[in-house]
């Protein structure tokens, strides 16, 4: 609780300032801080905020709600007042990192601003604790003292250091620092002494030997009943925590300063620009790029119990194979925005052993007769994926095995892999990959209408009440989901004993589930190699007497066709549906918010490429609608809208 | 699960969105010259079947647990023997159509003052706080039937406490309120209410969002013909 607290308030922090610095009029002078970023770094975020200013001028983005908002609430808590990113001090004529640095005992969060005026940066930052100066060095604490600022007259970096749990739950460690030591083997709880915590200081961390509890003699008043006794130690577990939490604050926000005014004073003997890993990933045309080393190994570190003990949740879960040789080495997320385009690119480099199962379980390519089921002036949206059931089905055992093997110890090792196995065993791959083969595409085409009857009243001279049967027009999305199978004698046995049940009705050549509580009527119906379920008994129809006018450009085709997953959406013609059939929920102020926002977006894109050098690449894409300008207006508007 | 279910969880999300929610409350009560009468209390949710359809299909909708025919069907049942307790009332009956979503609960009483009786149990049954009261009498000699209520502001209350998409589900439900007699209606207070062709019945039919914030009141001093 008390890392997530830091990091949380980090957040904060961050956030702020990222914002000041996506504008300002005063490009200056271009400073790069990438050397300050030490060659192990296990992430790195890059903002390069004069391709942000290219976009949008630091008055056009200080008029948005989004950056009005965020001044507000700075003016609130530190009682400064800002108009204007102009007011910042900060420097966006160059680009702004953060990053996240470990050792074996202390993960380093840091963000690293260029500063263009000292003067007005100090004055925006400046904390009720204050400022100490030191030979050019300006020092200051959140007000929490969880993060450190220090600043010279060039750059800004803010810290917050998380230590590790692990390292401080060793015996020799805990005994070093004054810290509780719990001995998870035996469940109990080996109190080293109690400490007390001298204030903070920005250089040296100091805790005073713990005094050693003397032995009391046995007191006649002493109540030894279990409920006392259960209170004493309720009582005395609450202040060894809240000793231990002090303690660990005093070294974080210590380790923190120091590590800060490294970063401040010099540049990396061994900086990033010396990791290929990284430099391989910059890309000078994005507004902002993301690069995390070895995600798993990151985000099982952020877990507090990861790889304590086998009684770790964590561990349990996700299991040690899978951090080491079943999972991702690296990931890179940039974004792109231009005039007609916001653009976010995400590669994300597997292992080699997740690399050769994804590989094989994503061969098959999508049926390219569902495309001649689309109808592009009424689509609303769809979804489609293609995986090889069979290879999947082969290969999901082994996952399994290699994933959470490990997750009970290795004693149980032998039989995890027993039970992959087994359940391949059991499983006819083939014939259920006959039945699904793995392609999917689901259609949201457009809307129709459903005649429904309801219940009323009609009232005799003397107002007794008759009911009467009256008909009314329901408008609905049309969904059409469509997968490929080449089964035929099974699913002919089902249907017959679906008819046989009354779970099922024949209308020629398709089929009607018969559930009356179904709020919409579903019909299907197998054909050429493709079960179709839809809402659209009409399309149904047309499909099933080969007459159904499909239109799919070429483009469209495309786009669909190269994919693994692809996404597609039309917010503005979504919106329209949703306005013309629903009158209801137009009072609710959220509902209208939403539709008005979609209202505005442009048409958004979502594509899973095949894998390339055990790099799988994801884009979305968000077209920006002309009236905007270009991608980062458009974005702020989008956000704006959602704020009002 | 079959799969036209698995289909329709799926998009009950963007379906229920575009049903109507509008409800009907029916109240019916006939009274007989000596005081005796009979009740049909009726809920009508066909309007909004297909809406009640889906979320039928939802484990919780707004945070509330969407409750099955069989829990509907047990509460239709204790209801009736709960009313079937109560001194004066006979011929307690029930039925649920779970096709139109219609409910309805009927009974006998030998006297009006019974329908305070019941109402006052089932508030304190219910543990409904005080709220809007409505009571009922009628004197044999002078010939007039009353109907009190009394709003509570409690009711507004309560009412904003609602999600907004719950308070939508009263936007567009009404109210009806249909009391026959033996006798011709000589005179009845309320403006609102409408008589019968045969003068012998009132009917009063209001928007549900008028009783939650007090803008119609249902009382009614009906006098009938000597």
């Amino acid at each position: 609780m008390n890392l997530n607290n830091q990091f949380y308030k980090m957040k904060k922090t961050v956030s702020l300032l990222f914002t000041a610095l996506f504008a300002t009029a005063s490009f200056i002078h271009a400073q790069d801080l990438i050397k300050k970023i030490p060659v192990n770094a296990t992430m790195v975020g890059t903002i390069q905020t004069p391709k942000m200013m290219q976009l949008m001028s630091a008055d056009d983005l200080s008029g948005t709600s989004a950056v009005k908002k965020l001044f507000e609430n700075f003016t609130k808590e530190n009682g400064k007042e800002i108009k204007n990113i102009k007011e910042t001090g900060l420097d966006l004529a160059s680009n702004t990192y953060f990053f996240r640095a470990e050792n074996d005992s202390v993960a380093y969060y840091c963000l690293l601003i260029p500063i263009a005026n000292t003067q007005q940066f100090a004055s925006i930052v400046a904390t009720k604790s204050g400022i100490v100066q030191k030979n050019g060095i300006s020092t200051s604490y959140t007000s929490d003292s969880t993060s450190v600022l220090v600043w010279d007259a060039k750059h800004a970096v803010i810290v917050t250091a998380t230590l590790k749990y692990n390292y401080f739950n060793k015996k020799d460690i805990a005994e070093r620092y004054g810290l509780s030591y719990y001995d998870y083997g035996t469940y109990s709880t080996t109190d080293s002494a109690v400490s007390e915590v001298i204030a903070v200081d920005t250089t040296i961390v100091e805790v005073v030997e713990a005094p050693v509890a003397e032995e009391k003699e046995e007191d006649p008043y002493f109540d030894s009943s279990e409920e006392a006794e259960q209170k004493v130690k309720q009582i005395f577990e609450v202040s060894t925590w809240d000793n231990d939490y002090a303690i660990k604050k005093t070294l974080g926000i210590n380790w923190g300063g120091l590590f800060a005014q490294t970063l401040i004073q010099k540049e990396q003997d061994s900086s990033i620009v010396l990791n290929s890993n990284f430099t391989r990933m910059r890309d000078d045309n994005a507004v902002a790029v993301f690069w995390v080393d070895n995600p798993m190994s990151l985000y099982l570190g952020s877990i507090p119990f990861y790889g304590l003990d086998r009684y770790s949740a964590s561990t349990m879960l996700l299991g040690a194979n899978m951090a080491s040789t079943y999972g991702y080495k690296s990931l890179v997320s940039k974004i792109f925005m231009d005039n007609e385009t916001a653009r976010m690119v995400t590669d994300l480099e597997m292992t080699p052993e997740s690399a050769a199962f994804t590989q094989k379980v994503y061969t098959r390519p999508l049926n390219k007769q569902f495309l001649n089921y689309i109808h592009t002036d009424s689509l609303l949206g769809y979804m489609a994926w293609s995986l090889d059931t069979k290879a999947y089905l082969q290969e999901m055992p082994r996952f399994l095995e290699r994933t959470y093997g490990g997750l009970a110890g290795e004693s149980y090792a032998d039989e995890m892999m027993l039970g992959a196995e087994f359940f391949s065993l059991l499983l006819d791959e083939e014939a259920v990959s006959q039945l699904y083969k793995g392609d999917a595409m689901l259609v949201l085409n457009g809307v129709y209408q459903q005649k429904v009857t309801y219940t009323d009243y009609t009232y005799d001279e003397n107002f007794k009440a008759t009911p009467v049967e009256k008909t009314k027009t329901e408008t609905l999305p049309k969904f059409l989901f469509m997968f490929s199978s080449e089964e035929q004698s099974f699913t002919s046995k089902l249907i017959k004993y679906g008819i046989k049940k009354n779970m099922l009705k024949q209308q020629g050549v398709f089929y009607e589930f018969t559930d009356k509580r179904s709020p919409v009527h579903i019909y299907f119906m197998q054909k050429d190699g493709i079960f179709f379920f839809t809402n659209a008994e009409d399309d149904l129809q047309k499909i099933a007497a080969g007459n159904y006018t499909g239109k799919f450009s070429k483009a469209e085709k495309k786009f669909v066709t190269n994919g693994n997953f692809t996404f597609f959406f039309n917010p503005q013609r979504t919106a329209k549906v949703i306005n013309s059939v629903n009158a209801e929920v137009k009072d609710v102020k959220e509902f209208n918010t939403f539709v008005q926002t979609i209202e505005k977006m442009g048409n958004v894109y979502i594509k899973a490429l095949p894998m390339q050098n055990n790099t799988f690449t994801y884009e979305i894409n968000m077209k920006s609608p002309q009236q905007h300008g270009n991608a980062m207006r458009y974005m702020f508007n989008i956000i704006d809208g959602l704020m009002q | 699960m079959t799969f036209a279910r698995f289909v329709q969880i799926c998009f009950l999300p963007v379906i229920s969105f575009c049903f109507s929610s509008c409800f009907q409350f029916i109240e019916e009560v006939n009274v007989r010259s000596n005081g005796s009468g009979d009740v049909k209390l009726t809920i009508n949710l066909s309007q909004s079947k297909s809406k009640v359809a889906s979320l039928l299909l939802l484990d919780s909708v707004n945070g509330h647990k969407v409750p099955t025919e069989k829990d509907i069907r047990k509460y239709m049942n204790e209801a009736v023997t709960d009313i079937k307790k109560y001194q004066g009332i006979s011929n307690v009956a029930q039925s649920l159509d779970m096709k139109n979503y219609i409910a309805t609960i009927s009974f006998s009483f030998t006297d009006v003052s019974n329908l305070n009786n019941i109402i006052r149990k089932l508030t304190e049954k219910n543990k409904i706080k005080s709220s809007n009261f409505a009571s009922y009498s009628y004197d044999k000699q002078t010939k007039v039937f009353k109907r009190d209520y009394q709003y509570s502001s409690e009711t507004k209350a309560e009412y904003n406490k609602l999600k907004a998409d719950d308070k939508n589900v009263f936007k567009t439900a009404t109210y009806t309120s249909i009391f026959r007699f033996e006798e011709t209606i000589t005179a009845n207070s309320n403006k609102l209410s409408k008589m019968s062709p045969s003068g012998k019945a009132l009917m009063l039919n209001v928007p549900a969002m008028d009783l939650i914030n007090g803008k119609t009141n249902i009382s009614n001093n009906i006098q009938l013909a000597k």
